[in-house]
């Protein structure tokens, strides 16, 4: 029989010892096991191992373009072991081929996400690129981003014009505080140059056209523009949109 | 004024420090941050100087002035960035090393308000070195969520927000972390679309371990993930846009302290469909037996 609970409340052990027996049945399979991890894990061995001639790498400026032919990309499959550090090395020294399957691109390093001249590094040394109205777009996330706007969806303290269905059809829209939102659209008296439109015409393309006309920013329901797009503004909107 | 400046940066909206919950004031012009800011030492002599003001501001050429030590001034040709609400201005000739300085930025208009906001002053001492290298950054290292309800000056009404809490990693230049700007992206959500979305920049924050971004519910429901980088005092960027950090929010309303399908994790109902699963099982055996 082979038990290891051994330990007794006078006598606690951590470990159990083993008989002989025990050893040949239960350790034999683990020295088996562990030998060949040990086996297997020898024949990785090498990638733990420092690069001879990492001096160059470190050297080496970065981002060099790759001239050599692709079956000269990578690093030689076996170092000969007379191999000196300072001996030339046939592959580009920005290349590590510590990586395992990078392959570098033609292109160099680009702006996607992705480490595309395998130094280590992922979209390294991406220019930033001026927008017209001021800003610039940068490489983050593996894409350029958007120009920088002064807010998100309209100034704060801003009011925009709003057609309603019913009563006087005109309103009000006011920015967050943020300006990452409009509230709702508040009813209130249309000016004197469209009340009449508004008592006659009532929610309707002219309602709107009236708004326009006379210089308030209002949001282009009726698709004045012919863009399709219902939710955008028209008219005098400098101060409410996000330039 | 330093209250005034506060609420300013609450109300800068987006990105902020701060994590109270507070109504922001409506469209004020006010100063947000400075950079380098007040009582910074070691700044670079070849510093350029920076103010963020909310996004309501307009600039009309209000005057930046630097204030030497024997109190003459000067003012310093200023630039105005709208796009990221930024006032700068870089001395014409380097700045003394070990000098105390002061600089005034203006009050700007706003686009909507009648009134001025609120400008501020940075006493700040410069270092000898120069800054010259790009900063490093390694980026943004831990996201957290929640949702916020908070009465909106502008619209007199309760406004719903994402406050997304994010953890920065560890920021270094050689003109000091006092002078970097931190820049947010949201790299994944909603309305990305693939080019990820710039968060307002702000001076990078006194603890330099956290900062706030809010969002409104249509840009923040779902995979949000966010990216960063610095900026220093002349302008080089650091590379660390690679690193993203993300987390899962779902749309309110929801359950908050509900074990089961929580708003942050997958594992609540899959341990609800053990529960259901095994409820099943068991009204099956007794049905057998009956």
């Amino acid at each position: 029989m082979c038990s290891t609970d051994t330990a007794t409340s006078r006598n606690p052990q951590l470990f159990s010892s083993l008989g002989p027996s025990c050893v040949h049945a239960v350790v034999r399979p683990l020295l088996i096991a562990l030998g060949l991890l040990v086996w297997t894990g020898a024949g990785c061995g090498r990638t733990a191992l420092e690069p001879i001639y990492k001096e160059n790498v470190d050297a080496a400026p970065k981002d060099h373009p790759l001239d050599l032919p692709a079956e000269r990309m990578d690093a030689p499959p076996d170092v000969p072991p007379d191999l000196k550090p300072d001996m030339a090395i046939e592959h580009p020294p920005d290349i590590r081929p510590d990586i395992p399957g990078c392959v570098p691109k033609t292109q160099g390093e680009t702006c996607n996400g992705a480490d595309d001249d395998c130094d280590g590094l992922v979209d390294e040394d991406q220019p930033a690129i001026p927008c017209p109205q001021g800003g610039n777009r940068v490489c983050v996330g593996g894409a350029y981003s958007v120009c920088p706007t002064r807010c998100d969806v309209c100034v704060p303290g801003s009011k925009r014009t709003c057609i309603t269905s019913f009563c006087t059809f005109w309103g009000n829209q006011a920015c967050a505080g943020d300006g990452q939102s409009f509230g709702p659209c508040k009813e209130t008296e249309a000016p004197a140059p469209c009340q009449a439109v508004a008592q006659k015409m009532m929610r309707s393309p002219a309602l709107e056209q009236c708004c326009i006309d006379n210089d308030y920013c209002c949001v282009d329901e009726f698709d004045l523009n012919h863009n399709g797009n219902t939710t955008e503004m028209l008219g005098r909107c400098e101060a409410v949109v996000c330039h | 004024m330093r209250q005034a400046i506060i609420a300013a940066a609450l109300a800068a909206g987006a990105f902020g420090a701060a994590p109270a919950a507070r109504a922001a004031p409506c469209g004020k012009p006010d100063l947000v941050d400075m950079v380098p800011p007040d009582g910074a030492v070691a700044v670079p002599p070849n510093a350029t100087l920076a103010a963020h003001y909310t996004s309501a501001a307009d600039y009309l050429g209000e005057e930046v002035i630097l204030v030497r030590p024997d109190m003459s001034e000067q003012v310093l040709p200023a630039m105005w960035d709208a796009t990221e609400q930024r006032l700068s201005a870089t001395p014409p000739q380097p700045l003394e090393p070990g000098t105390i300085y002061d600089v005034r930025w203006p009050a700007l208009r706003g686009l909507n308000a009648a009134a001025p906001g609120v400008g501020d002053t940075a006493r700040f001492t410069t270092g000898t070195a120069f800054d010259l290298a790009p900063p490093t950054f390694t980026g943004l290292v831990g996201l957290s969520w929640d949702l916020e309800r908070v009465n909106d000056e502008c619209l007199d009404e309760l406004v719903e927000r994402f406050v997304f809490d994010i953890n920065l990693g560890a920021a270094q230049d050689d003109g000091g972390t006092n002078g970097l700007t931190l820049m947010l992206f949201q790299t994944s959500g909603p309305n990305v679309m693939g080019m990820p979305q710039p968060i307002p920049a702000r001076a990078w924050p006194t603890d330099g371990k956290t900062a706030q971004v809010r969002l409104a519910t249509g840009d923040a429901v779902g995979d949000i993930c966010f990216a960063g980088i610095v900026r220093d005092t002349t302008g080089q960027l650091s590379q660390s846009g690679d690193v993203e950090v993300c987390v899962h929010t779902t749309e309110p309303p929801f359950f908050r302290g509900c074990s089961v399908g929580g708003a942050r994790g997958g594992h609540g109902w899959a341990l609800a469909s053990l529960a259901l699963a095994a409820l099943v099982h068991r009204r099956r055996r007794r049905t057998r037996t009956r």
